[in-house]
């Protein structure tokens, strides 16, 4: 019979059996392959064989494939849930990681080599030894637009986007600006539209012309693609309504005191709002009086 | 002057009724002449003789079975009317053949003036200028000032006539074909028409027209052609030709 | 034989179009349907020919139009034309288009779209097909012009206030969805989505068929004053004579998915050559 006991005692095994990061050598060699298409051909989606993963789908399983099939020894590796590292989901997968590949991991950004974030970018600035791997619920920009998967490569082919400008058209009339907020649809390398999966504004113009590599893993969708380092990355916007990002009303971090950070707002017991710095590695970093670079 | 500007010759026109079990009618047979830039040529005849179908085949709306209308055009071309390629015919309409019929329809909900002005506009002439000519046609011609903002195809014949009148003239064409013009106009009114006529005439316009009433052919007309059952009968200098008069034969008929 | 008086190319030259449905089309199709045989079902195969050997030109400033009664494969031409259809044989060759050289119907996928949305106009007998309901009337005629590259707002909705103006749509309604505009509303902001970016051929399909009398007559006004007023190329598809009569230089008579005849449009009904024009024209007078 199976106790809480028994339960624990079998997490403390060593998970023997199992490839080196979960998944065996061939699913590892098809998802660097796609990986490799996918940075040859920036913001390009590009489809692969999906794995079950020991996560339900849509709960990072993209992500969680492109950072298992990338790690190997040395690589110190970074969980963070819409920036928090302490966040349930993160802890999760970061202690799979641990458990199956027994690397290092770390909350530092400046530390890691492989970060696996879902809707942030760290606000500390990456560099040329960095990847940034983001889990992604929809790769597909065009879907609002068109519903069909067919189609939309398609236009995707043909760079026929017209329609997407069409709803940027109709939101600007509709609420004065584009309203879109995460996941704000950019154009890649001059190509391709592409979302940047649910990330705030803010982090938008982090991706274009970056050190660090940036990959995009959706799992449930079976599609991973990429934008390399220096790479053009341009939100798409009219020139008589440019892009903005999120301000916080002169607002600083209450635990910190930043005011270049990303800031969530949260409800005070007095009616008011708390601003607090999003990602919490950066603002802890702060509070300790450490350096930090800036984007 | 010398040369002519429509030369026309062995010209004949049948129609096939398909929905009259194949019934053959021929509204003209071998019709021969020419005309001179500046001349009139009235075309007189009884009623079912061949005088529209004439006009009709000259601007092309009817399609002639057989022969030729060689027609000199402004750049000194020649072009056989009967054969002209369809656009080359509108080219021809716009720019130098002009119809005038009793029974053209105005069309609908355009005001006197634009209907008027059209042929100006076409020619690349800017609006307000060719509408300004156009109340200056309509002027002379008579027209109410308050009717020319309205739509012609609310008015009586007559002031429908001096409309197409109008039009036709507004930019003088080089071959003007005039079927019954003036038949429903006043003695004023067609005294007006005269004078307009005339004047294109001595603006060098050829013309060719059919009129009941002699008195504005021994006005207009150098020579006249007699058409009896879709032929030439005669044909010849007003006063020198014999022209029966066939509205008082046709009530003599009745009787 | 042609003097300088006329222009030297025409626009558009179609070319032996042939457009026949079926799974499985047979060699007797062409040559068992048409207006002798009365059918245009091929009665070996069972498949439609929709049109077959249709020929013309359409030179610049020129209307064009078709006139036929339901089946006779005037639409189809336009859908050629338009290229929701792919002929089966059949060339097109239009100024627009590769410098006149490369048969439209050999265009690649882009070049299609840029034809679709740069070149050509179309004008659909419903509203629906040409528009997209639940788009704003203004954003509809801003699609055209978002594919041609336009990138500020301000300017985009400058050109298509100047298109719904010209076509009477009450300004107001611009930032409205034509789902709820009348039909005759929905008619006129598909005029000014057709002529968004100012195509060089503009194809207008039985475009007041389905409106009230009355609303009728302001859109034919509607299409004449800009045919006045932009020297229009078009080709237009009627089953009314009236329209035909009203907007065409020239006329293609279509039966059974042939052109039975063509003329120019006062030769067409006032002296009709082939029995079919002749009952045609009987029968609306």
């Amino acid at each position: 019979m199976t106790t809480v006991h028994g339960l624990i005692e079998a997490r403390e095994m060593t998970f023997t059996g199992y490839s080196y990061a979960l998944i065996d050598d061939m699913a590892k060699r098809e998802i660097r392959r796609a990986l490799l298409k996918a940075v040859a051909v920036p913001g390009h989606q590009i489809p692969f064989g999906s794995r079950e993963m020991p996560i339900a789908r849509g709960w990072g399983t993209g992500g969680l494939q492109v950072t298992l099939s990338l790690l190997g020894p040395g690589d110190v590796v970074k969980v963070i849930d819409q920036g928090d590292d302490a966040g349930v989901n993160a802890s999760n997968l970061r202690r799979l990681v641990e458990q199956m590949t027994g690397l290092d991991t770390t909350g530092a950004t400046s530390e890691a080599s492989v970060i696996q974030s879902r809707h942030r970018i760290p606000d500390e600035r990456l560099n040329e030894r960095q990847i940034l791997v983001l889990q992604v619920p929809n790769p597909e920009p065009l879907r609002a637009v068109e519903r069909s998967v067919a189609q939309a490569a398609l236009m995707h082919a043909e760079q026929d986007y017209a329609r997407m400008w069409l709803a940027l058209y109709e939101d600007v009339v509709r609420r004065g600006e584009v309203s879109r907020g995460a996941g704000y649809p950019v154009m890649v390398n001059h190509r391709y539209v592409m979302t940047p999966s649910p990330i705030p504004r803010w982090d938008v113009p982090k991706l274009h012309q970056a050190d660090a590599l940036y990959l995009f893993g959706a799992g449930r969708e079976k599609r991973v693609y990429a934008v390399p380092p220096h790479t053009d990355v341009v939100p798409l916007a009219f020139e008589d309504y440019p892009f903005h990002v999120e301000h916080f009303d002169g607002h600083a971090c209450a635990s910190c005191g930043s005011t270049s950070s990303y800031l969530e707002a949260s409800p005070t017991d007095d009616g008011g709002l708390r601003y607090r710095c999003s990602d919490t590695a950066y603002c802890e970093r702060v509070r300790e009086g450490k350096e930090t670079v800036q984007w | 002057m010398n040369k002519p500007l429509l030369s026309v010759a062995g010209l004949s026109k049948s129609i096939t009724l398909h929905i009259l079990q194949g019934k053959v009618v021929t509204p003209l047979r071998d019709i021969t002449f020419d005309l001179y830039p500046g001349e009139f040529l009235g075309i007189v005849g009884p009623s079912g003789a061949g005088k529209s179908s004439l006009l009709k085949c000259l601007y092309r709306t009817y399609v002639p079975t057989s022969g030729s209308m060689r027609y000199r055009t402004e750049a000194g071309e020649m072009v056989d009317l009967a054969t002209a390629e369809e656009r080359e015919m509108i080219a021809l309409r716009r720019r130098e053949i002009r119809y005038v019929s009793q029974f053209l329809k105005p069309p609908p909900r355009v005001e006197a003036a634009d209907v008027v002005a059209a042929p100006l506009a076409a020619a690349g002439i800017e609006q307000r200028e060719a509408r300004a000519r156009a109340d200056g046609m309509l002027e002379r011609l008579g027209l109410p000032d308050s009717l020319r903002s309205s739509f012609p195809s609310l008015f009586s014949g007559g002031e429908q006539q001096r409309v197409n009148v109008a039009r036709a003239l507004v930019s003088p064409p080089r071959l003007l074909l005039l079927d019954e013009p003036t038949s429903a106009l006043d003695s004023e009114n067609r005294a007006r028409v005269l004078e307009l006529l005339l004047e294109a005439k001595r603006d060098g316009v050829a013309m060719l027209g059919i009129f009941h009433d002699t008195e504005m052919l021994e006005h207009l007309a150098d020579r006249v052609l007699v058409v009896e059952e879709g032929r030439v009968a005669r044909e010849g200098r007003v006063g020198e030709v014999e022209i029966p008069n066939y509205i008082e034969a046709a009530a003599v008929e009745f009787a | 034989m042609v003097t300088a008086t006329a222009t030297a190319a025409p626009l558009l030259s179609v070319q032996g179009l042939t457009t026949i449905h079926g799974e499985a089309p047979c060699a007797a199709c062409v040559a068992l349907t048409g207006p002798e045989a009365d059918r245009n079902q091929c009665p070996e195969c069972g498949s439609i020919v929709a049109c077959a050997g249709v020929s013309f030109d359409v030179w610049p400033g020129e209307v064009l139009g078709i006139v036929g009664e339901s089946g006779s494969g005037k639409s189809t031409v336009l859908q050629c034309l338009y290229q929701d259809l792919q002929p089966a044989v059949g060339a097109a060759y239009f100024g627009g288009f590769a410098e006149g050289q490369r048969s439209i119907w050999d265009a690649d996928r882009r070049e299609r779209r840029e034809l679709r949305t740069q070149s050509i106009g179309m004008v659909y007998q419903n509203p629906r097909q040409g528009l997209n309901l639940m788009v704003t009337a203004g954003g509809n005629i801003a699609e055209r012009l978002l594919d041609a590259n336009w990138r500020r707002v301000g300017d985009i909705r400058e050109k298509a206030s100047d298109y719904l103006q010209r076509t009477e749509v009450p300004l107001p309604r611009m930032d409205d969805f034509p789902a709820f505009f009348s039909g005759g509303m929905q008619q006129r902001v598909q005029i000014a989505k057709a002529l968004a970016n100012s195509p060089q051929l503009v194809l207008l399909d039985e475009l007041t068929t389905g409106l009230d009398v009355s609303v009728q007559a302001g859109v034919l006004d509607l299409v004449r004053d800009i045919q006045r007023d932009y020297g229009l190329t078009a080709v237009i598809v009627s089953h009314d004579l009236g329209v035909i009569r009203l907007l065409a230089d020239r006329t293609l008579v279509m039966k059974q998915g042939r052109v039975v005849e063509s003329g120019l449009t006062d030769q067409i009904l006032e002296d009709p050559q082939h029995p079919y024009t002749q009952l045609l024209v009987n029968c609306a007078t």
